[in-house]
């Protein structure tokens, strides 16, 4: 590896610690007030919605089978074990079948 | 005694948390190595990388943009732009870390993780009083299956195409989707901040490259629910005030 790419490691670890101290101070000023203190609630939520929404609807019908299906795996037996293993196996069988690329 | 990281009690109820979720990473940080291998990084390199970022996001920007140009500026800000959601990680895990000194703060937060904060947040929901040695204990299984994995990945010239013939190129999804309703609350507080979330997201995600659109999108969300807090909050003084007054008229 080059010594530039030694330097790019280092830059990008440099600046994901950064990120993460400054949102762990910059939370402080989030919490003084009720508003505040709702938004911060929301930010889990929030986010993890943010991250799966829009990678789900770009995966077509197959993978809109297989999240349903997990949703109502989790939702009934609320076991991650099974239900992320039962919509990792429903998009093996729709490919088989051909419903998914 | 919960300032500490090393509670053998609580480390391993977090890592026990993890073990679902720390399968999902193995597995796609396999295909991570692979890619990281055609892309002829060295395995002192990747582990590196894996402990030096905790963020399998970057590594997947800096692969694909490595290959294709060689200015280091245009990564950094691209890295930027996919990592900012850990500040937002970072804020919501003030309370669990609130105890910690200064050093052990910012060293669990490096350690942190999607799947290790979130499983976090999730005990936090349910049972309260969350240590940070449980955060600390998910943490060092997830960035050990994402080592373990991705060196695997180096080793096994697997690609992509076989991952998704045993559909697991849904697994990290599959995770996120059972957490995203162990998370789920109630319509009243949710329904709304999520809906906009998503949407903006959406709305954004063509429009901005790199990660900016998850940010973007979690942050009109949390905004919204604050926003519904205000207006609660005002409907609450109102009726508080109309039930004075009509108190006063009683007496």
């Amino acid at each position: 590896m080059t010594n530039e790419e030694w330097l790019l490691l280092a830059g990008l670890a440099a600046m994901a610690l950064c990120i993460r101290l400054g949102g762990l101070y910059a939370g402080r000023y989030l919490e003084r007030h009720a508003s505040g203190q709702a938004m911060f609630n929301a930010i889990p939520g929030c986010l993890l919605v943010a991250l799966v929404v829009p990678d789900l609807l770009s995966r077509g019908v197959a993978g809109w089978i297989a999240a349903a299906l997990t949703a109502v795996l989790m939702y009934a037996t609320r076991n991650m074990t099974v239900s992320m293993l039962g919509g990792v196996a429903a998009m093996a069988l729709l490919r088989v079948a051909g419903i998914a690329a | 005694m919960s300032a500490s990281l090393l509670s053998f009690d609580q480390m391993g109820r977090g890592a026990r948390a993890c073990l679902v979720p720390g399968l999902a990473v193995l597995v796609f940080s396999f295909v991570m190595g692979a890619l990281a291998h055609q892309a002829h990084w060295s395995l002192p390199y990747i582990v590196a990388f894996c402990l030096g970022i905790t963020g399998a996001s970057v590594q997947a920007i800096a692969l694909q943009m490595w290959s294709n140009s060689a200015d280091l500026m245009p990564i950094l800000v691209a890295g930027f732009a996919v990592h900012l959601r850990y500040a937002l990680i970072a804020a919501s895990l003030r309370g669990v870390l609130a105890e910690l000194p200064f050093f052990r703060k910012a060293f669990a937060l490096h350690m942190t993780s999607d799947s290790s904060w979130a499983m976090t947040i999730a005990d936090e929901r349910r049972n309260k009083g969350t240590t940070p040695a449980f955060l600390f204990g998910g943490s060092l299984v997830i960035i050990s299956a994402y080592t373990l994995g991705n060196v695997g990945g180096y080793f096994a010239a697997l690609d992509m195409a076989d991952m998704r013939r045993w559909g697991l190129d849904f697994a990290i999804l599959g995770v996120f989707l059972c957490l995203l309703i162990a998370l789920w609350r109630s319509a009243r507080v949710d329904l709304l901040p999520w809906f906009v979330a998503a949407l903006v997201a959406c709305l954004t995600k063509n429009a901005l490259s790199g990660g900016w659109y998850m940010v973007a999108g979690a942050l009109a969300g949390a905004l919204a629910a604050g926003a519904a807090a205000l207006h609660a909050g005002r409907k609450a003084r109102a009726a508080a005030a109309a039930e004075g007054a009509g108190a006063v008229e009683r007496t």
